[in-house]
């Protein structure tokens, strides 16, 4: 076995780990039957308002990421990364991620897995895959001796993945429905 | 043996959702209503 062969060999697991999480949520989703959650805090007592306050939190937290990363790879070059540029990536990628987790509960537990029109089919289908992919990314990081190529990928992707979720809900409802 | 702070974010993460699962489960069973109260309505009671 080649020496890449063995790295690309490494990422297996993690991305059928990954995929498993997709599928899982997805087919949850799709089998049980959604029911309505009430909030009881003034402003917020529609789920689809407290959930679209979450997705503008989450993508500002990983815009935050997305920025940390493009610096701590020395793609801005006006600015030099600082000693904490690690800690604050990390640190927003976990915060982004930590408020997505209720989004996907509040979709998956109130309303399940919907297709009845192409923007939400898309939503659903994206959300689930967010989860799946940053699994994936949270699993590889803790691999040793993979390309350097993946993280910035996987990245990437799990950056994109987020924003595109949130595209397809919380930004069509501030801009069609708030 | 010492867990990897990535897998502590993953394992965090599954807790978050399981507990708001649970609470909002428990809150749709005690009102025997169509809807759960979910988490803040339980936090400010």
């Amino acid at each position: 076995m080649s020496d890449m062969t063995a790295k690309n060999t490494r990422l297996l697991t993690p991305i059928v780990i990954g995929s498993l999480v997709s599928v899982v949520l997805g087919v949850y989703g799709a089998n049980h039957k959604g029911k309505s959650i009430v909030f009881r805090v003034s402003g917020f007592e529609h789920l689809v308002v407290v959930k679209s306050w979450l997705a503008a939190v989450a993508v500002l937290f990983a815009l935050v990421q997305f920025v940390s990363a493009l610096i701590m790879y020395g793609k801005i070059r006006a600015i030099t990364a600082p000693p904490w540029i690690g800690a604050l990536h990390r640190w927003s990628g976990r915060v982004a991620f930590l408020v997505a987790v209720p989004i996907g509960v509040f979709c998956l537990y109130g309303i399940g897995f919907q297709h009845y029109d192409t923007r939400v089919l898309l939503h659903s289908l994206l959300g689930c895959l967010f989860f799946g992919v940053f699994t994936v990314k949270m699993l590889v990081l803790t691999k040793r001796g993979i390309a350097g190529w993946v993280l910035p990928v996987l990245g990437g992707l799990t950056f994109t993945v987020l924003v595109a979720t949130c595209v397809t809900s919380a930004a069509w409802y501030f801009s069609t429905q708030a | 043996m010492k867990i990897k702070s990535p897998i502590v974010t993953l394992l965090v993460g599954v807790l978050v959702a399981v507990v708001i699962l649970i609470l909002s489960v428990q809150a749709n069973d005690s009102t025997g209503r169509p809807y759960s109260a979910t988490i803040p309505a339980v936090v400010m009671r």
